[in-house]
């Protein structure tokens, strides 16, 4: 008896090391596939930002490629209309990926509608490129939609198993770990529930407009993607979730292209589905070819705005979207503050390419309460009248030959700081990342925001809201930006 | 090794036998079992039936002639088969698919003969468990070589094996892990250097080419040493001990020393079968020195059929006479000079000298061509080159900064394994179990992490096959 209990307890001795032991590996892989994990905007952190979205909140799903998350604007769905929308798109996704996205996502929201957007008509490959599969799966959460879907994707000689565990692809990436790595927050960068899958693109290509031939005839889509395009407006029709099928704005955009959306057309023509080629409809858009697109396929942040503007007439108008602005604020708070995220970033950009000093000085007059100004005379004997003008509206006196002090405005008052011995006027941390003004300059994540001994007048502006750096510059003539560091 | 815990204990030893005979004749999904494969079957019957009849037959009397017969009726389908795969592309210069490890499964096999003969122990009749000693999946791709004594009890004892014993896992997981970080980690990161190197060796000085030469020492311990210890860890799982094949060679102070720590398996098996034999050193001076010089070359042609592996055999073979035809004048001149034969000082350099020969020798090991490997040689001591160490040359070579710190810090543990392996003359797996249970799980988990992040593999990587499965 006495045996037995000796071996009894040994027994669970050695289970419950053994168990400890496996349990702290597995906690430890977790937080390491957090860290290592690739975190593309597109593909894998727009399906996490997905699942954190409030369950049945999504009226207006939009699955793509990459023209759908830098062309929908989702803010402006929601300001504009009240529609509370999500993008989920990876680069280059197939039809295939795109229906696993879309069962995927119908198994945590209701949307009233779903869009398609069409560029896969165009892509040619029966498999997705190894880096694809891992950058628009390795965010889907575990299930036989994403066993599936990768399954779609990969070759049987490719192997399944190797593409679905994802770690040979994860562990190169300690060559480029950084803060949004570690921090779970993912920096300023993106509001994990609040992000909606947009991307606002700050880039602009002038480029030419396409002129295409009237006579072009249809021609057809691989069997593959056709098979799996059948199958989203099968699904749709089967889930009685409206679907409207569109092809975005693309200056790429040629005779084959269109033979192909003409051919994706037929068959949405067949399931009586929407089908709207955006591009027949520039002028109608406004799309100015010379200041609308960052690149050959995607809108800038001028022209997403403008294409979501028309797009969101469009299915205003055909399909039946309620307005929720004036519900729920614990549903809908997250596009409020989407909207707000992306104004903000729209806004910086638009000041960091303001070069008049007039209208620089009405732009800071603008900010809302979440941006502070930071304000160095450095090193100037003089003073032109502008500049002489910009220092008054904060009520900074131009003091010679050197002024000791930083000014500060802040909720629209100005304060005056003097350095500390050891030359620091000020210090903050925002989110994860720390700003720091010293008699040397400004440094924001360890870096100099303006390059060391400018003389000039130094304006650093903080956005505290998206905790970033939302410009600066060194004001040396009636101009901004012409010599900014 | 799921289904080996959770299975029938009496059953386990089939399981590992039908895994060590599916991993060995494994070919494609296509061709499931490969036609190199039934040579495999025909050495397992032949040495098994010779065995098995040696032991009926009495040692001495009028039949002992007939166990001479059945020992080189043994062999001889052995080193046959042994000659064939091995040699006959190299004298006919026609390409053929030679059987995995096929080195590592005669001398298991000729060695078992030999013991048999010798009476050392008594042949296992049961088939099953023969046939699992000669083709145990851990040790027949790139060894270590058992002996019968050793591992047929063993497989005996598979049902006894306790499905959960933490120190068993500990062990064997520990031996798992070390194995892997020195293949992913150390000898596949390092391969980049010699590759690039070796490869274009045309472009580098002296610094650069000796550099190499010491990396691709590091590179075919780590490659091998991993290779051993993966299957110790696999062999530990399952409550089977095998031997270490390792134990700290480049801390060896002389080349004789290296070989009692190199391969220990190989050299062991090369002792006690064409060594002693021979006559060993129970002969005149001049008689054992012919000895080791043929066991030597017998070691350099068993790697592989080349003329470079034979000059490497040679060398060692040359290396360890004129060591024994020196000591004796090393010893008068360290009476003489009153050397401090205890310091450290002493050790490091005759060390030094005994990492410089043997690396030296593993020049010709790794260039296959005689000419190109004495112009190597030639370009290491011609080609002054000492800027590098300030220029920053040296991270040129194949791997940037961070890849080389990488790299450094893992040969540091490596070392630091080393010298505690040398020290307490046991395996990186007893000597982990010899820890606090905390520091045994922070080992064995950063050693895993560390694999994890750091080891060579996926699609950025090109695998690199270990070294050692070409024998």
């Amino acid at each position: 008896m006495k045996t037995f209990v000796i071996r009894l307890l040994r027994f669970f001795k050695n289970t419950v090391r053994v168990t400890a032991f496996l349990i702290i590996v597995a906690i430890l892989l977790e937080i390491w596939v957090l860290w290592l994990r690739p975190k593309h905007y597109d593909g894998n952190l727009m399906m996490e930002a997905f699942y954190e979205q409030p369950r049945n909140s999504i009226d207006v799903l939009c699955v793509g490629s990459s023209h759908t998350f830098v062309d929908f604007n989702t803010a402006l769905l929601w300001e504009d209309y009240g529609i509370p929308s999500f993008v989920i798109g990876g680069s280059l996704q197939p039809f295939w990926n795109s229906y696993y996205y879309i069962k995927e996502a119908c198994s945590y929201q209701t949307p009233k509608l779903i869009i398609l957007e069409a560029l896969a008509c165009n892509i040619e490959d029966e498999y997705s490129e190894h880096g694809i599969v891992v950058n628009n799966y390795s965010g889907m959460r575990w299930g036989m939609n994403k066993l599936e879907a990768i399954r779609a994707s990969v070759s049987d000689t490719d192997g399944v198993i190797d593409h679905s565990l994802f770690f040979e692809e994860y562990h190169t990436r300690y060559t480029d770990l950084d803060i949004n790595d570690i921090d779970l927050e993912m920096g300023d960068e993106v509001k994990t529930r609040n992000w909606k899958g947009f991307y606002d693109y700050f880039l602009t290509l002038p480029l030419p407009r396409p002129e295409l031939e009237d006579d072009i005839d249809p021609l057809p889509i691989t069997n593959k993607q056709e098979y799996y395009y059948r199958m989203i407006i099968e699904y749709c029709e089967q889930e009685q979730i409206p679907l409207m099928i569109m092809v975005s704005p693309d200056a790429g955009y040629n005779e084959v292209a269109k033979a192909r959306y003409m051919y994706a057309a037929d068959i949405a023509e067949e399931y009586g589905v929407d089908f709207v080629d955006f591009n027949s409809y520039y002028n109608e858009i406004g799309l100015d070819f010379n200041t609308d697109f960052a690149d050959i396929g995607h809108l800038n942040h001028e022209g997403n705005r403008k294409f979501t503007a028309y797009l969101g007439d469009y299915i205003d108008e055909q399909f039946d979207l309620p307005d929720r602005r004036a519900e729920s604020t614990d549903l809908y708070d997250s596009w409020e503050q989407n909207a707000a995220y992306i104004d903000s970033r729209y806004d910086n950009y638009i000041l960091k390419t303001t070069e008049d000093l007039d209208e620089y000085i009405d732009r800071l007059n603008a900010l809302p309460d979440d941006y502070e100004i930071y304000i160095r005379i450095s090193d100037i004997t003089w003073i032109r009248e502008q500049m002489s003008k910009f220092l008054g509206i904060y009520g900074i006196p131009f003091v010679r030959p050197y002024d000791e002090h930083l000014y500060v405005i802040r909720d629209g008052s100005t304060v005056v700081l003097d350095a500390d011995d050891n030359g620091l006027f000020t210090e903050r941390e925002l989110g994860s990342h720390r700003f720091a003004a010293n008699t040397s300059g400004f440094i924001f994540d360890g870096n100099d925001i303006v390059e060391p001994g400018r003389i000039g007048v130094i304006v650093v502006v903080l956005d505290t809201y998206n905790q970033c750096i939302a410009d600066s510059t060194v004001i040396v003539s009636d101009e901004v930006h012409s010599d900014a560091y | 090794m799921v289904v080996f815990y959770v299975m029938p204990p009496r059953a386990r030893v089939w399981w590992v036998l039908v895994s060590s005979l599916f991993f060995y004749c494994y070919k494609s999904w296509n061709e499931p079992v490969s036609e190199q494969s039934i040579w495999l079957f025909a050495a397992i019957g032949v040495s098994y039936v010779s065995a098995v009849i040696m032991d009926i037959i009495p040692r001495e009397g009028r039949l002992k002639i007939l166990r001479l017969l059945l020992l080189l009726e043994g062999l001889f389908a052995d080193f046959g088969m042994l000659i064939y795969f091995k040699y006959y592309s190299f004298f006919t210069n026609r390409d053929i698919l030679v059987p995995m490890g096929i080195s590592f499964f005669i001398f298991t096999s000729t060695g078992y003969l030999f013991d048999i003969y010798r009476c050392k122990y008594r042949a296992e009749r049961n088939p099953l468990y023969y046939a699992l000693f000669t083709c145990f999946f851990p040790c027949i791709m790139s060894g270590p070589i058992e002996r019968g004594d050793h591992l047929i009890p063993q497989l005996k004892n598979l049902h006894k094996v306790k499905v959960i014993d933490a120190d068993r896992m500990a062990n064997g997981i520990s031996l798992l892990v070390w194995g892997l970080f020195a293949k992913m980690v150390i000898a596949d990161r390092i391969a980049m250097i010699v590759d690039n190197v070796y490869g274009q060796y045309y472009l580098y000085g002296s610094v650069e080419l000796i550099f190499a030469s010491v990396c691709y020492s590091i590179q075919i311990y780590c490659d091998f040493m991993s290779y051993s210890t993966i299957a110790m860890g696999c062999a530990k799982l399952m409550g089977i001990d095998v031997i270490d094949n390792f134990n700290a060679p480049y801390l060896s102070l002389s080349v004789k020393e290296f070989w009692k720590r190199w391969h220990i398996s190989l050299s062991s098996w090369l002792r006690d079968y064409v060594y002693i034999p021979l006559g060993g050193s129970r002969c005149s001076k001049f008689r054992t020195y012919i000895n080791v010089m043929i066991t030597f070359l017998v070691s350099g042609i068993w790697h592989g059929a080349g003329l470079n592996f034979v000059i490497w055999g040679g060398i060692h073979g040359i290396l360890q006479v004129i060591d024994g035809l020196l000591s004796p004048v090393g010893k008068k001149i360290n009476e003489l000079t009153k050397a401090k034969t205890d310091s450290f000082g002493y050790r490091f350099g005759k060390g030094f000298i005994t990492f410089v020969l043997v690396d030296l020798a593993w020049v010709f090991f790794r260039v296959t061509d005689f000419n190109l490997a004495v112009e190597l040689l030639r370009r290491m001591f011609s080609k002054p080159d000492l800027w590098v160490f300030f220029d920053e040359g040296l991270y040129k070579l194949g791997l940037d900064r961070r890849e080389s710190n990488i790299l450094f810090i893992a040969v540091l543990v490596l070392v630091v394994v080393d010298i505690a392996k040398k020290k307490t003359g046991r395996s990186f797996g007893d000597i982990i179990l010899s820890q606090p249970w905390w520091f045994r799980w922070c080992v064995i988990i950063a050693l895993f992490f560390a694999l994890l992040t750091f080891g060579v593999y996926g699609p950025s990587f090109h695998p690199v096959e270990f070294i050692y499965l070409q024998f």
